[in-house]
């Protein structure tokens, strides 16, 4: 059983919240991963000493030094800067989540903790890990632009769609490099694969965000479909 | 009760799935998930309740703001979705209204709301882990 305990792969989370430490200690012992838990910033650096560390998950919202400054510090480190870091939030503020991805950071996880997406965000990523250090570093950047980080659950408006991108109105601003998939009817409808969606621009309009966004992965199929719906679009609306 | 907490008389206070779904988790692991979580909960919420009730009297809205915070976090972990609103809102109100907006009577009304529901939340999870 020690010996087994020496394979797993070790997941830090630093949150200063008992509750959110112990809930998210649980839900990695049932993914059969080692969790290492901190609730001081200052434990930090000696705990990635001591610890070989494949994933951290830092609360935002800290009292001291924030998740954000947390995040820059590791960020600086050579030996460190490469572990992916997924942050933790209780805010719906996303200028705060913009930061940290814009920062570095490789994802997000809303409070309260939900089990079943802490496990696959968190499977997601470690699993992403060991593929970088299987394949060569080409085949991973192609993959990784490929695979979309999150689902999107703020309520988005399409405006306008067009073969190669979109544009969407949403109530919160999107950061810029963020993948993503949306909950759009439009691609039902046309029978379209739920392509994953990366923001180029989030503009704010009014008390709203104008993103417009590129479509990645459509086959040629799809873009008839679009090609066709934009032209019955402009037909309905001549009429 | 207050004029705030009356405002939440039609929002449900417990999420019974939230905590069948801890229980389901601690079944997994062998570990008692709901047992444990709730003795967090109450040590860490007696503490942040005190907390609370003497940032209100000090007037130091940031920290107010903070427990509330956490609090609210803890709360919605085990499905007491009353105490994890009213935290929310709490938390909420106080980012809202800075400097002289702020009026420290609602938000006592907000904390005296947060420790009644506490109080009454309490005796329903110790009995919910008692019949699990």
């Amino acid at each position: 059983m020690k010996g087994m305990q020496q394979f797993k792969k070790n997941i830090l989370v630093l949150d200063d919240n008992k509750n959110d430490l112990l809930m998210a200690k649980f839900v990695i012992l049932r993914m059969g991963y080692n969790p290492v838990l901190l609730e001081k910033q200052s434990l930090l650096i000696d705990t990635l000493q001591l610890h070989k560390i494949s994933l951290i998950v830092l609360d935002l919202d800290m009292p001291g030094l924030s998740g954000l400054d947390v995040l820059k510090k590791i960020k600086r480190v050579n030996s460190y800067k490469d572990i992916p870091i997924v942050m933790l939030t209780g805010n719906s503020d996303i200028s705060n989540v913009k930061a940290a991805i814009s920062t570095g950071a490789v994802d997000y996880i809303v409070k309260p903790i939900d089990p079943a997406i802490f496990e696959s965000k968190v499977k997601k990523l470690i699993g992403q890990t060991d593929e970088r250090s299987q394949n060569n570093w080409i085949e991973y950047e192609i993959k990784k632009s490929q695979d979309a980080e999150m689902r999107l659950y703020v309520p988005t408006q399409l405006q306008t769609i067009g073969e190669m991108s979109l544009t969407l109105k949403t109530k919160q601003p999107l950061p810029v490099g963020l993948t993503f998939y949306t909950e759009a009817h439009l691609f039902k409808e046309l029978e379209i694969k739920q392509p994953p969606i990366k923001v180029e621009s989030c503009e704010p309009q009014g008390d709203e965000f104008v993103a417009k966004c590129a479509l990645i992965g459509l086959s040629e199929a799809d873009f008839k479909k679009i090609r066709l719906y934009n032209q019955l679009l402009t037909r309905k609306n001549a009429a | 009760m207050n004029s705030v907490y009356a405002k939440y008389n039609n929002f449900d206070s417990f999420d019974p799935t939230k905590l069948d779904q801890l229980i389901a988790l601690g079944k997994d692991i062998e570990e008692d998930v709901l047992g444990q979580l709730i003795v967090v909960h109450k040590e860490s919420s007696e503490v942040a309740l005190s907390e609370m009730h003497q940032f209100l009297k000090e007037k130091q809205s940031d920290e107010l703001r903070r427990s509330a915070h956490k609090f609210k976090s803890s709360s919605a972990n085990l499905g007491l979705m009353r105490l994890h609103k009213l935290c929310g809102d709490l938390e909420a109100y106080i980012v809202k209204n800075t400097g002289d907006q702020l009026d420290f009577a609602v938000v006592k009304e907000y904390v005296e709301s947060i420790q009644h529901e506490f109080n009454q939340t309490n005796q329903k999870l110790f009995s919910y882990q008692k019949a699990a």
